[in-house]
């Protein structure tokens, strides 16, 4: 196969990545085309037998991928408008399924151990301020990579994710008592609502920094995919 | 010399019949199967690897193909086949394009004898 056509592949395969079309589908892609250009070149007899423009094939091959799935055809949609119900419904059903959790199931059998019942309140008030986030996070990251959308819309996207983080405000009251009874609150710290400087503690910054990390961490785990798919396919190549 | 592409919005739908249809007389992979439909359209239409491959993989996903690498001709490729589900589909597309292309001819051919009748003799 000629060079020419190699180097269009690696183009190809570096403006698909760029435009966030997932790594694993550019190597399968570009696998069946650098395939499809050796055929090309074996059973066609003219000099200009090749795949053609690299840039026509990219927008072809992106809009074809992202067409796929509802967010890949609507993502301004999905990713600018519904992202927010989206997180602000997670935080609620979590934080109700937890709550209900907690004291009608986990309490009562707990009767007599108040250590016990004082940890499972602890357990619940980390729960409701981490596992949304982590949820959303997740799940966002997960619908935008299949739609093959780029990162910047994923990160777009977790804005809202990170500022209910960031706003979430909770706490544990023990009563000094024989019985150890306890309460546990959960709130939104709004700008326009008094104390809102003075509510924020070091917990803030560090639930908003959870979807960060989240978010980090699946853009590493696909760059270090991408280039695994790379070195192999150079391998293949040669 | 880059090939000239159109997709006209008439011809959406069109390449996944000729897709299914082509691969239910028997499993192809890329390359065959980009000429074949240059042969069998007797060189009427066209579609372009950017089209063909991203299609092939969207129907593999919905279930309607499967692919499996395979050595043909003494090399390996990815060939494709029509899964019993494709077959479905392809049935149902196959059905609608043939309702709408006969409207479509009726209209270009005059249309309906009957529609012509005036309103106010």
């Amino acid at each position: 196969m000629s060079s020419v056509n190699l180097q269009s592949l690696e183009d190809l395969r570096g403006t698909l990545i760029r435009r966030g079309i997932p790594p694993r589908y550019v190597h399968r892609v570009t696998t069946e085309l650098r395939e499809h250009a050796e055929d090309l070149s074996e059973n066609d007899e003219s000099d200009d037998a090749s795949l053609g423009e690299f840039s026509a094939l990219a927008d072809e091959i992106t809009h074809t991928y992202q067409a796929r799935t509802f967010a890949g055809r609507h993502p301004w949609f999905v990713f600018g408008i519904l992202s927010l119900p989206f997180t602000i419904i997670t935080y609620v059903a979590w934080l109700f399924v937890s709550v209900v959790t907690a004291t009608f199931e986990i309490q009562p059998l707990l009767k007599g151990h108040d250590f016990a019942k004082a940890f499972v309140m602890i357990v619940t008030q980390v729960s409701v301020t981490v596992v949304p986030s982590i949820l959303c996070t997740w799940a966002i990251c997960r619908v935008a990579r299949r739609a093959g959308l780029h990162w910047k819309r994923v990160m777009l996207a977790c804005v809202p994710v990170m500022l209910m983080a960031l706003h979430l405000v909770s706490g544990i009251h023990f009563e000094p008592t024989a019985e150890m009874h306890g309460s546990i609150h959960f709130g939104l710290c709004l700008p326009w609502i008094g104390n809102y400087v003075n509510l924020f503690g070091w917990q803030q910054p560090v639930q908003a920094a959870i979807p960060v990390l989240i978010l980090v961490g699946m853009m590493a785990r696909e760059s270090r995919r991408s280039l695994e798919l790379e070195h192999f396919q150079s391998q293949c190549a040669v | 010399m880059a090939k000239r592409r159109t997709n006209p919005d008439y011809l959406n739908g069109v390449p996944e019949l000729l897709v299914l249809r082509l691969l239910e007389q028997r499993p192809m992979y890329g390359y065959e199967l980009v000429q074949e439909i240059v042969r069998s359209t007797g060189e009427r239409l066209e579609f372009g690897e950017g089209c063909i491959y991203p299609l092939l993989h969207r129907l593999e996903s919905e279930g309607t193909l499967t692919a499996k690498r395979q050595q043909v001709g003494g090399r390996e490729r990815v060939v494709y086949r029509v899964t019993r589900k494709g077959k479905g589909k392809l049935a149902e597309a196959a059905a609608q394009w043939m309702r709408v292309a006969e409207a479509v001819t009726l209209v270009l051919h005059g249309g309906n004898n009957e529609q012509r009748q005036p309103a106010i003799a």
